[in-house]
Protein backbone atom coordinates (compact mmCIF):
# COMPACT_ATOMS: atom_id res chain seq x y z
CA UNK A 1 0.00 0.00 0.00
CA UNK A 2 1.50 3.26 -0.96
CA UNK A 3 -1.45 5.57 -1.13
CA UNK A 4 -5.10 5.87 -0.37
CA UNK A 5 -6.18 4.12 -3.52
CA UNK A 6 -5.65 0.97 -1.59
CA UNK A 7 -9.00 -0.63 -0.75
CA UNK A 8 -8.07 -1.05 2.88
CA UNK A 9 -7.37 2.59 3.07
CA UNK A 10 -10.76 3.57 1.78
CA UNK A 11 -12.24 1.43 4.47
CA UNK A 12 -10.10 3.18 7.03
CA UNK A 13 -11.34 6.57 5.92
CA UNK A 14 -14.95 5.49 6.22
CA UNK A 15 -14.22 4.30 9.71
CA UNK A 16 -12.71 7.63 10.46
CA UNK A 17 -15.82 9.51 9.47
CA UNK A 18 -18.01 7.08 11.29
CA UNK A 19 -15.61 7.10 14.16
CA UNK A 20 -16.92 10.47 15.19
CA UNK A 21 -19.76 8.65 16.88
CA UNK A 22 -17.57 6.36 18.89
CA UNK A 23 -14.48 8.35 19.51
CA UNK A 24 -15.74 11.35 21.30
CA UNK A 25 -15.24 13.49 18.24
CA UNK A 26 -18.88 14.02 17.39
CA UNK A 27 -22.22 12.33 18.06
CA UNK A 28 -23.13 12.18 21.72
CA UNK A 29 -19.71 13.38 22.60
CA UNK A 30 -20.20 16.65 20.75
CA UNK A 31 -20.36 18.42 24.05
CA UNK A 32 -16.80 17.31 24.69
CA UNK A 33 -15.63 18.98 21.52
CA UNK A 34 -15.84 22.71 21.18
CA UNK A 35 -16.16 22.58 17.41
CA UNK A 36 -14.27 25.74 16.56
CA UNK A 37 -15.81 29.17 17.01
CA UNK A 38 -14.21 32.40 18.09
CA UNK A 39 -13.17 33.19 21.59
CA UNK A 40 -15.34 35.71 23.43
CA UNK A 41 -15.14 39.19 22.02
CA UNK A 42 -12.88 41.47 23.97
CA UNK A 43 -13.88 45.11 24.31
CA UNK A 44 -11.17 47.39 22.94
CA UNK A 45 -10.07 50.61 24.58
CA UNK A 46 -12.21 52.78 22.30
CA UNK A 47 -15.32 50.78 22.96
CA UNK A 48 -15.01 48.72 19.76
CA UNK A 49 -14.70 44.98 19.97
CA UNK A 50 -11.69 43.07 18.66
CA UNK A 51 -11.99 39.55 17.38
CA UNK A 52 -9.20 37.33 18.62
CA UNK A 53 -7.82 34.36 16.73
CA UNK A 54 -10.26 31.46 16.76
CA UNK A 55 -9.52 29.03 19.54
CA UNK A 56 -8.62 25.51 18.44
CA UNK A 57 -11.29 22.88 19.00
CA UNK A 58 -10.86 20.63 21.99
CA UNK A 59 -11.72 17.08 23.01
CA UNK A 60 -11.37 14.88 26.04
CA UNK A 61 -8.93 12.04 25.61
CA UNK A 62 -9.84 10.12 28.79
CA UNK A 63 -13.06 9.18 30.52
CA UNK A 64 -12.71 7.81 34.05
CA UNK A 65 -14.29 4.54 35.16
CA UNK A 66 -15.71 6.33 38.19
CA UNK A 67 -16.37 9.87 39.35
CA UNK A 68 -12.76 10.09 40.49
CA UNK A 69 -10.75 12.49 38.32
CA UNK A 70 -8.32 10.91 35.89
CA UNK A 71 -4.68 11.68 36.87
CA UNK A 72 -2.73 14.42 35.09
CA UNK A 73 -5.97 16.15 34.17
CA UNK A 74 -6.39 13.75 31.27
CA UNK A 75 -10.17 14.07 31.50
CA UNK A 76 -9.95 17.79 30.84
CA UNK A 77 -10.13 19.47 27.45
CA UNK A 78 -7.23 18.84 25.09
CA UNK A 79 -6.61 21.04 22.09
CA UNK A 80 -6.86 19.74 18.54
CA UNK A 81 -4.22 21.80 16.77
CA UNK A 82 -3.05 22.48 13.24
CA UNK A 83 -6.45 23.43 11.83
CA UNK A 84 -5.18 26.84 10.77
CA UNK A 85 -2.60 25.22 8.47
CA UNK A 86 -4.68 22.82 6.42
CA UNK A 87 -4.83 24.98 3.29
CA UNK A 88 -2.41 24.88 0.37
CA UNK A 89 -0.11 27.46 1.94
CA UNK A 90 0.06 25.60 5.23
CA UNK A 91 1.48 22.27 6.28
CA UNK A 92 2.39 20.86 2.87
CA UNK A 93 3.81 24.26 1.85
CA UNK A 94 6.00 24.34 4.94
CA UNK A 95 6.98 20.67 4.71
CA UNK A 96 8.20 20.97 1.10
CA UNK A 97 9.97 17.60 1.04
CA UNK A 98 9.64 17.19 -2.69
CA UNK A 99 12.04 14.26 -2.69
CA UNK A 100 9.44 12.30 -0.69
CA UNK A 101 6.56 12.37 -3.18
CA UNK A 102 4.59 9.59 -1.46
CA UNK A 103 4.78 11.37 1.88
CA UNK A 104 3.86 14.75 0.37
CA UNK A 105 0.87 13.21 -1.38
CA UNK A 106 -0.18 11.54 1.87
CA UNK A 107 0.05 14.80 3.82
CA UNK A 108 -1.73 16.88 1.16
CA UNK A 109 -4.57 14.36 0.97
CA UNK A 110 -4.83 14.21 4.76
CA UNK A 111 -5.12 18.01 4.93
CA UNK A 112 -7.71 18.01 2.12
CA UNK A 113 -9.74 15.30 3.87
CA UNK A 114 -9.74 17.20 7.16
CA UNK A 115 -10.74 20.43 5.46
CA UNK A 116 -13.48 18.87 3.38
CA UNK A 117 -14.91 17.06 6.41
CA UNK A 118 -14.88 20.26 8.43
CA UNK A 119 -12.46 18.80 10.98
CA UNK A 120 -10.51 21.82 12.00
CA UNK A 121 -7.31 20.10 13.10
CA UNK A 122 -4.44 18.15 11.57
CA UNK A 123 -4.73 14.41 11.43
CA UNK A 124 -2.61 12.00 9.45
CA UNK A 125 -4.08 8.52 9.11
CA UNK A 126 -1.84 5.93 10.77
CA UNK A 127 1.20 5.63 8.54
CA UNK A 128 3.79 2.95 8.00
CA UNK A 129 7.04 4.69 7.06
CA UNK A 130 8.88 2.05 5.09
CA UNK A 131 12.59 2.10 4.40
CA UNK A 132 15.94 0.99 5.76
CA UNK A 133 17.33 2.57 8.93
CA UNK A 134 19.05 5.92 8.54
CA UNK A 135 16.72 7.33 5.93
CA UNK A 136 15.47 10.03 8.29
CA UNK A 137 12.08 8.70 9.34
CA UNK A 138 12.19 10.39 12.74
CA UNK A 139 13.42 13.55 11.01
CA UNK A 140 10.38 13.34 8.72
CA UNK A 141 8.05 12.88 11.69
CA UNK A 142 9.58 15.90 13.42
CA UNK A 143 9.31 17.97 10.24
CA UNK A 144 5.64 17.06 9.87
CA UNK A 145 5.05 17.97 13.52
CA UNK A 146 6.86 21.29 13.11
CA UNK A 147 4.93 22.11 9.94
CA UNK A 148 1.63 21.28 11.62
CA UNK A 149 2.51 23.07 14.86
CA UNK A 150 2.12 19.88 16.85
CA UNK A 151 4.23 18.20 19.52
CA UNK A 152 6.24 15.17 18.47
CA UNK A 153 6.40 12.15 20.79
CA UNK A 154 8.30 8.89 20.56
CA UNK A 155 7.04 5.46 21.50
CA UNK A 156 9.78 2.85 21.64
CA UNK A 157 8.16 -0.47 20.73
CA UNK A 158 11.24 -2.43 21.74
CA UNK A 159 10.46 -1.60 25.39
CA UNK A 160 8.70 -4.73 26.57
CA UNK A 161 7.46 -2.96 29.73
CA UNK A 162 4.90 -1.16 27.56
CA UNK A 163 2.49 -4.06 27.72
CA UNK A 164 3.10 -5.12 31.33
CA UNK A 165 0.13 -5.01 33.64
CA UNK A 166 2.18 -3.54 36.49
CA UNK A 167 1.04 -5.71 39.39
CA UNK A 168 1.85 -4.42 42.88
CA UNK A 169 4.31 -3.32 44.08
CA UNK A 170 5.02 -2.08 40.55
CA UNK A 171 3.10 1.03 39.67
CA UNK A 172 1.23 0.75 36.38
CA UNK A 173 2.29 3.71 34.30
CA UNK A 174 0.26 5.37 31.58
CA UNK A 175 1.25 4.81 27.97
CA UNK A 176 4.26 6.96 26.98
CA UNK A 177 2.37 9.30 24.63
CA UNK A 178 -0.05 10.24 27.41
CA UNK A 179 2.60 11.96 29.50
CA UNK A 180 3.63 14.09 26.52
CA UNK A 181 0.00 14.78 25.67
CA UNK A 182 -0.71 15.80 29.25
CA UNK A 183 2.30 18.12 29.28
CA UNK A 184 1.35 19.80 26.00
CA UNK A 185 -2.46 19.53 26.45
CA UNK A 186 -2.59 18.45 22.83
CA UNK A 187 -4.96 15.68 21.72
CA UNK A 188 -3.47 15.19 18.27
CA UNK A 189 0.32 14.95 18.55
CA UNK A 190 2.54 13.19 16.04
CA UNK A 191 3.80 9.95 17.58
CA UNK A 192 6.75 8.11 16.09
CA UNK A 193 6.55 4.40 16.85
CA UNK A 194 10.15 3.24 16.67
CA UNK A 195 11.69 -0.24 16.66
CA UNK A 196 8.39 -1.91 15.88
CA UNK A 197 10.36 -4.68 14.21
CA UNK A 198 11.80 -5.63 17.60
CA UNK A 199 8.47 -5.54 19.46
CA UNK A 200 7.36 -8.70 21.28
CA UNK A 201 3.91 -10.16 20.69
CA UNK A 202 2.20 -8.29 23.53
CA UNK A 203 3.65 -4.93 22.60
CA UNK A 204 2.82 -5.58 18.95
CA UNK A 205 -0.80 -6.26 19.89
CA UNK A 206 -0.87 -3.00 21.86
CA UNK A 207 0.63 -1.09 18.91
CA UNK A 208 -2.00 -2.59 16.62
CA UNK A 209 -4.77 -1.35 18.92
CA UNK A 210 -3.20 2.09 19.26
CA UNK A 211 -2.90 2.76 15.54
CA UNK A 212 -6.12 1.09 14.41
CA UNK A 213 -8.66 3.84 13.82
CA UNK A 214 -11.51 1.43 14.47
CA UNK A 215 -10.54 0.76 18.09
CA UNK A 216 -8.12 3.45 19.24
CA UNK A 217 -11.02 5.62 20.38
CA UNK A 218 -11.61 3.30 23.34
CA UNK A 219 -8.34 2.02 24.76
CA UNK A 220 -8.72 0.81 28.32
CA UNK A 221 -5.93 1.90 30.65
CA UNK A 222 -6.43 0.04 33.92
CA UNK A 223 -3.62 1.94 35.62
CA UNK A 224 -5.26 5.27 34.98
CA UNK A 225 -8.71 3.84 35.55
CA UNK A 226 -9.95 5.37 32.32
CA UNK A 227 -10.92 4.73 28.75
CA UNK A 228 -8.61 6.61 26.39
CA UNK A 229 -9.52 8.19 23.11
CA UNK A 230 -6.36 8.34 20.99
CA UNK A 231 -8.17 8.56 17.68
CA UNK A 232 -6.88 12.05 16.94
CA UNK A 233 -3.23 11.03 17.31
CA UNK A 234 -1.20 10.78 14.09
CA UNK A 235 0.80 7.55 14.35
CA UNK A 236 3.93 7.17 12.25
CA UNK A 237 5.16 3.60 12.54
CA UNK A 238 8.74 3.04 11.41
CA UNK A 239 9.60 -0.33 9.98
CA UNK A 240 12.37 -1.86 7.95
CA UNK A 241 10.65 -5.24 7.47
CA UNK A 242 7.10 -4.48 6.44
CA UNK A 243 6.32 -8.01 5.33
CA UNK A 244 7.19 -9.40 8.76
CA UNK A 245 4.66 -7.16 10.50
CA UNK A 246 1.27 -8.58 11.54
CA UNK A 247 -1.41 -8.18 8.91
CA UNK A 248 -3.61 -6.25 11.34
CA UNK A 249 -0.94 -3.57 11.63
CA UNK A 250 -0.37 -3.42 7.88
CA UNK A 251 -4.12 -3.18 7.25
CA UNK A 252 -4.55 -0.43 9.83
CA UNK A 253 -1.88 1.78 8.30
CA UNK A 254 -1.12 3.52 5.03
CA UNK A 255 2.28 2.51 3.71
CA UNK A 256 4.52 5.37 2.65
CA UNK A 257 7.86 4.44 1.11
CA UNK A 258 10.65 6.78 2.09
CA UNK A 259 12.92 7.80 -0.77
CA UNK A 260 16.54 8.84 -0.77
CA UNK A 261 17.18 12.47 -1.63
CA UNK A 262 19.11 12.87 -4.84
CA UNK A 263 21.11 15.66 -6.46
CA UNK A 264 20.06 19.10 -5.24
CA UNK A 265 17.59 17.54 -2.79
CA UNK A 266 20.56 16.56 -0.60
CA UNK A 267 21.27 20.29 -0.20
CA UNK A 268 17.64 20.88 0.78
CA UNK A 269 17.82 18.11 3.38
CA UNK A 270 21.02 19.63 4.78
CA UNK A 271 19.34 23.05 5.04
CA UNK A 272 16.44 21.41 6.88
CA UNK A 273 18.85 19.68 9.25
CA UNK A 274 20.69 22.96 9.92
CA UNK A 275 17.37 24.62 10.83
CA UNK A 276 16.43 21.64 12.98
CA UNK A 277 19.74 21.70 14.84
CA UNK A 278 19.53 25.46 15.41
CA UNK A 279 16.02 25.07 16.86
CA UNK A 280 16.81 21.94 18.90
CA UNK A 281 19.88 23.32 20.63
CA UNK A 282 18.93 26.98 20.73
CA UNK A 283 22.00 27.84 18.66
CA UNK A 284 22.43 31.36 17.33
CA UNK A 285 21.39 31.86 13.72
CA UNK A 286 24.40 30.65 11.74
CA UNK A 287 26.33 33.05 9.54
CA UNK A 288 25.32 32.80 5.87
CA UNK A 289 28.86 31.81 4.90
CA UNK A 290 28.76 28.98 7.45
CA UNK A 291 25.45 27.70 6.06
CA UNK A 292 26.89 27.79 2.56
CA UNK A 293 30.05 26.02 3.72
CA UNK A 294 28.16 23.26 5.52
CA UNK A 295 25.79 22.72 2.60
CA UNK A 296 28.59 22.59 0.03
CA UNK A 297 30.93 20.42 2.05
CA UNK A 298 28.18 18.02 3.12
CA UNK A 299 26.83 17.66 -0.39
CA UNK A 300 30.37 17.11 -1.68
CA UNK A 301 31.16 14.61 1.06
CA UNK A 302 27.87 12.73 1.12
CA UNK A 303 26.27 13.70 -2.15
CA UNK A 304 26.61 10.69 -4.43
CA UNK A 305 25.72 8.15 -3.31
CA UNK A 306 23.99 9.84 -0.43
CA UNK A 307 23.21 6.63 1.46
CA UNK A 308 26.75 6.36 2.80
CA UNK A 309 25.61 8.32 5.86
CA UNK A 310 22.44 8.08 7.89
CA UNK A 311 20.37 11.20 8.46
CA UNK A 312 21.04 10.89 12.19
CA UNK A 313 24.81 10.93 11.54
CA UNK A 314 24.40 13.86 9.20
CA UNK A 315 22.40 15.72 11.83
CA UNK A 316 25.05 14.96 14.42
CA UNK A 317 27.85 16.22 12.15
CA UNK A 318 25.93 19.39 11.30
CA UNK A 319 25.14 20.08 14.95
CA UNK A 320 28.79 19.57 15.79
CA UNK A 321 29.93 22.01 13.09
CA UNK A 322 27.33 24.61 14.00
CA UNK A 323 28.26 24.52 17.67
CA UNK A 324 31.96 24.95 16.81
CA UNK A 325 31.33 27.75 14.32
CA UNK A 326 32.01 25.66 11.24
CA UNK A 327 35.37 24.20 12.22
CA UNK A 328 35.47 20.53 11.22
CA UNK A 329 35.91 18.03 14.00
CA UNK A 330 39.54 17.20 14.72
CA UNK A 331 38.53 13.58 15.23
CA UNK B 1 5.62 36.19 -15.09
CA UNK B 2 7.96 38.93 -16.14
CA UNK B 3 11.69 38.98 -15.69
CA UNK B 4 13.82 41.98 -14.89
CA UNK B 5 13.88 42.94 -18.55
CA UNK B 6 10.07 43.04 -18.52
CA UNK B 7 9.93 40.24 -21.03
CA UNK B 8 7.58 37.32 -20.63
CA UNK B 9 9.47 34.32 -19.36
CA UNK B 10 8.41 30.73 -19.07
CA UNK B 11 9.58 29.67 -15.64
CA UNK B 12 8.17 26.17 -16.05
CA UNK B 13 7.43 24.48 -12.79
CA UNK B 14 10.14 26.28 -10.82
CA UNK B 15 8.88 26.46 -7.23
CA UNK B 16 10.70 29.74 -6.60
CA UNK B 17 10.97 32.74 -8.93
CA UNK B 18 12.67 36.15 -8.48
CA UNK B 19 10.47 39.12 -9.14
CA UNK B 20 10.93 42.89 -9.10
CA UNK B 21 8.15 45.33 -8.39
CA UNK B 22 7.93 49.10 -8.05
CA UNK B 23 5.93 50.91 -5.42
CA UNK B 24 4.29 54.32 -5.62
CA UNK B 25 7.01 55.99 -3.55
CA UNK B 26 9.56 55.33 -6.31
CA UNK B 27 11.30 52.54 -4.43
CA UNK B 28 11.54 49.05 -5.83
CA UNK B 29 11.53 45.70 -4.18
CA UNK B 30 13.07 42.42 -5.26
CA UNK B 31 11.29 39.32 -4.03
CA UNK B 32 11.76 35.60 -4.20
CA UNK B 33 8.29 34.23 -4.84
CA UNK B 34 7.17 30.73 -4.03
CA UNK B 35 4.56 29.15 -6.23
CA UNK B 36 1.52 27.83 -4.37
CA UNK B 37 -0.44 24.82 -5.62
CA UNK B 38 -3.40 27.10 -6.38
CA UNK B 39 -1.25 28.96 -8.94
CA UNK B 40 -0.72 32.05 -6.82
CA UNK B 41 2.62 33.13 -5.39
CA UNK B 42 3.82 34.18 -1.97
CA UNK B 43 7.03 36.11 -1.24
CA UNK B 44 9.48 34.20 0.96
CA UNK B 45 12.08 36.98 0.83
CA UNK B 46 11.85 40.67 -0.07
CA UNK B 47 14.50 43.36 -0.33
CA UNK B 48 13.73 47.06 -0.84
CA UNK B 49 16.19 49.21 -2.78
CA UNK B 50 16.36 51.93 -5.44
CA UNK B 51 14.94 50.94 -8.85
CA UNK B 52 18.28 50.64 -10.66
CA UNK B 53 19.78 48.45 -7.95
CA UNK B 54 16.63 46.33 -7.87
CA UNK B 55 16.78 45.81 -11.61
CA UNK B 56 20.45 44.81 -11.45
CA UNK B 57 19.86 42.50 -8.50
CA UNK B 58 16.90 40.77 -10.13
CA UNK B 59 18.80 40.44 -13.41
CA UNK B 60 21.60 38.69 -11.55
CA UNK B 61 19.14 36.40 -9.78
CA UNK B 62 17.58 35.48 -13.10
CA UNK B 63 20.98 34.29 -14.30
CA UNK B 64 21.09 31.72 -11.49
CA UNK B 65 17.94 29.60 -11.67
CA UNK B 66 19.71 26.68 -10.02
CA UNK B 67 20.06 28.79 -6.87
CA UNK B 68 16.38 29.80 -6.57
CA UNK B 69 15.27 26.67 -4.70
CA UNK B 70 18.33 26.83 -2.43
CA UNK B 71 17.68 30.48 -1.53
CA UNK B 72 13.99 29.72 -1.12
CA UNK B 73 14.72 26.82 1.17
CA UNK B 74 17.10 28.87 3.30
CA UNK B 75 14.56 31.72 3.46
CA UNK B 76 11.86 29.32 4.61
CA UNK B 77 13.97 27.48 7.14
CA UNK B 78 16.50 30.02 8.43
CA UNK B 79 14.90 33.35 7.57
CA UNK B 80 15.92 36.65 6.00
CA UNK B 81 18.88 36.99 8.33
CA UNK B 82 20.67 34.19 6.49
CA UNK B 83 19.33 34.39 2.97
CA UNK B 84 19.63 38.16 2.51
CA UNK B 85 23.42 38.33 2.91
CA UNK B 86 23.77 35.25 0.72
CA UNK B 87 21.89 36.90 -2.12
CA UNK B 88 23.19 40.45 -1.69
CA UNK B 89 26.81 39.40 -1.15
CA UNK B 90 26.55 37.03 -4.09
CA UNK B 91 25.19 39.80 -6.28
CA UNK B 92 27.90 42.23 -5.11
CA UNK B 93 30.62 39.64 -5.74
CA UNK B 94 29.17 38.94 -9.18
CA UNK B 95 29.14 42.66 -9.93
CA UNK B 96 32.78 42.96 -8.88
CA UNK B 97 33.64 39.95 -11.01
CA UNK B 98 31.74 41.42 -13.97
CA UNK B 99 33.61 44.71 -13.65
CA UNK B 100 36.94 42.89 -13.37
CA UNK B 101 36.03 40.73 -16.36
CA UNK B 102 35.07 43.82 -18.38
CA UNK B 103 38.32 45.53 -17.40
CA UNK B 104 40.32 42.48 -18.47
CA UNK B 105 38.35 42.23 -21.70
CA UNK B 106 39.04 45.89 -22.45
CA UNK B 107 42.71 45.37 -21.70
CA UNK B 108 42.87 42.27 -23.84
CA UNK B 109 41.11 44.05 -26.69
CA UNK B 110 43.57 46.92 -26.41
CA UNK B 111 46.50 44.52 -26.43
CA UNK B 112 45.01 42.62 -29.35
CA UNK B 113 44.72 45.83 -31.34
CA UNK B 114 48.29 46.75 -30.49
CA UNK B 115 49.54 43.35 -31.56
CA UNK B 116 47.45 43.52 -34.69
CA UNK B 117 49.44 46.60 -35.68
CA UNK B 118 52.72 44.86 -34.85
CA UNK B 119 53.58 43.08 -38.09
CA UNK B 120 56.74 40.99 -38.44
CA UNK B 121 58.50 39.71 -41.54
CA UNK B 122 59.39 36.03 -41.44
CA UNK B 123 61.37 33.89 -43.84
CA UNK B 124 60.60 30.21 -44.19
CA UNK B 125 62.78 27.39 -45.40
CA UNK B 126 60.65 24.27 -45.22
CA UNK B 127 62.45 21.03 -46.03
CA UNK B 128 60.20 19.67 -48.73
CA UNK B 129 58.80 22.91 -50.12
CA UNK B 130 60.21 26.00 -51.78
CA UNK B 131 61.44 28.97 -49.74
CA UNK B 132 58.99 31.71 -48.84
CA UNK B 133 58.52 34.86 -46.84
CA UNK B 134 55.52 36.06 -44.92
CA UNK B 135 54.03 38.89 -42.90
CA UNK B 136 52.46 37.93 -39.58
CA UNK B 137 50.36 40.03 -37.20
CA UNK B 138 51.32 39.90 -33.50
CA UNK B 139 47.87 38.69 -32.53
CA UNK B 140 47.95 35.73 -34.92
CA UNK B 141 49.88 32.50 -34.87
CA UNK B 142 50.38 32.27 -38.63
CA UNK B 143 51.27 34.63 -41.49
CA UNK B 144 48.38 36.47 -43.06
CA UNK B 145 50.30 36.85 -46.33
CA UNK B 146 52.89 34.51 -47.76
CA UNK B 147 55.01 34.77 -50.90
CA UNK B 148 56.65 31.62 -52.26
CA UNK B 149 59.71 31.27 -54.51
CA UNK B 150 61.48 28.57 -56.46
CA UNK B 151 64.98 29.54 -55.37
CA UNK B 152 66.25 30.81 -52.10
CA UNK B 153 68.15 33.69 -53.68
CA UNK B 154 64.88 34.96 -55.20
CA UNK B 155 63.29 35.12 -51.78
CA UNK B 156 66.38 36.82 -50.31
CA UNK B 157 66.36 39.40 -53.09
CA UNK B 158 62.83 40.45 -52.01
CA UNK B 159 63.76 40.29 -48.34
CA UNK B 160 66.71 42.65 -48.99
CA UNK B 161 64.15 45.29 -49.86
CA UNK B 162 61.23 44.24 -47.66
CA UNK B 163 63.22 44.16 -44.40
CA UNK B 164 63.60 47.96 -44.66
CA UNK B 165 59.87 48.58 -45.16
CA UNK B 166 58.71 47.96 -41.56
CA UNK B 167 56.94 51.29 -41.41
CA UNK B 168 54.92 50.30 -44.45
CA UNK B 169 53.82 46.90 -43.10
CA UNK B 170 50.51 48.21 -41.78
CA UNK B 171 49.79 49.77 -45.16
CA UNK B 172 50.65 46.44 -46.77
CA UNK B 173 48.16 44.82 -44.40
CA UNK B 174 45.44 47.26 -45.40
CA UNK B 175 46.30 46.78 -49.08
CA UNK B 176 46.17 43.00 -48.58
CA UNK B 177 42.71 43.23 -46.99
CA UNK B 178 41.47 45.37 -49.85
CA UNK B 179 43.09 43.76 -52.88
CA UNK B 180 44.29 40.31 -51.89
CA UNK B 181 47.57 38.40 -51.85
CA UNK B 182 48.47 38.57 -55.56
CA UNK B 183 48.11 42.33 -55.79
CA UNK B 184 50.25 42.71 -52.69
CA UNK B 185 52.93 40.53 -54.28
CA UNK B 186 52.87 42.81 -57.35
CA UNK B 187 53.10 45.87 -55.15
CA UNK B 188 56.08 44.45 -53.26
CA UNK B 189 57.89 43.42 -56.42
CA UNK B 190 57.24 46.82 -58.01
CA UNK B 191 58.61 48.56 -54.93
CA UNK B 192 61.66 46.30 -54.92
CA UNK B 193 62.41 46.95 -58.60
CA UNK B 194 61.97 50.68 -58.16
CA UNK B 195 64.39 50.62 -55.20
CA UNK B 196 66.88 48.55 -57.24
CA UNK B 197 66.76 51.07 -60.12
CA UNK B 198 67.21 53.99 -57.77
CA UNK B 199 70.13 52.26 -56.02
CA UNK B 200 71.76 51.52 -59.35
CA UNK B 201 71.40 55.14 -60.39
CA UNK B 202 72.97 56.22 -57.11
CA UNK B 203 75.65 53.60 -57.48
CA UNK B 204 74.95 51.91 -54.17
CA UNK B 205 73.71 48.62 -55.55
CA UNK B 206 75.64 45.39 -55.48
CA UNK B 207 76.45 43.20 -58.39
CA UNK B 208 75.01 39.74 -58.77
CA UNK B 209 71.52 38.44 -58.09
CA UNK B 210 70.80 40.58 -55.02
CA UNK B 211 71.33 44.24 -55.91
CA UNK B 212 70.02 45.46 -52.55
CA UNK B 213 72.11 43.06 -50.50
CA UNK B 214 74.06 45.87 -48.84
CA UNK B 215 71.35 48.46 -49.20
CA UNK B 216 70.25 50.02 -45.93
CA UNK B 217 66.94 51.50 -46.97
CA UNK B 218 68.28 54.75 -48.35
CA UNK B 219 65.65 56.74 -50.22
Amino acid sequence: MTDRDDPTHGEGRQDDVDGADRSGVGGEAHSQLALSGFSPSVPAAGGATLLERPLPPTMEIATGFSTRRVPMGLDGPFELRGGDRLDSGGIAFDLAMDWQPALMRHVVMACDDQRVCGRDWFFLPATLLAGPPGMGRTHIARRVATAAGLPHLVLDASDERLARSGAAPDVPLPLPPLVGMALTRCANPIVSVENVDQADAEVMALICRLVDGRVNGRIVDAGLGAVLDLSAVSWLVQSTAIDALPRTLRDATVRVDIADPDGQDVAFLVIDLIAEAVADFGLPTPAPALVELIVRSTVRQHGQPYRQTSVAQLYSEITDRLSRGGEPSPF
Amino acid sequence: MHNSQSGLVDVGSAPFVPHVSRSDDGRSSVSLLRRLPAGSHVAVWTHHCPPRAAKALCAWMWKMPEQWPVWGRIALRLGDEVVEPLILDGAAAAEREDKERERKARQEEKERRRLEREITLYVYDPKSKGPSLGLQRGCDDRAFWRMSFTEKWERDRVVDWLRWQKEEFNEFDTFFREHGALELERLVLAGMRQAERTAKEKGVSSSGRRPLRFWRGER
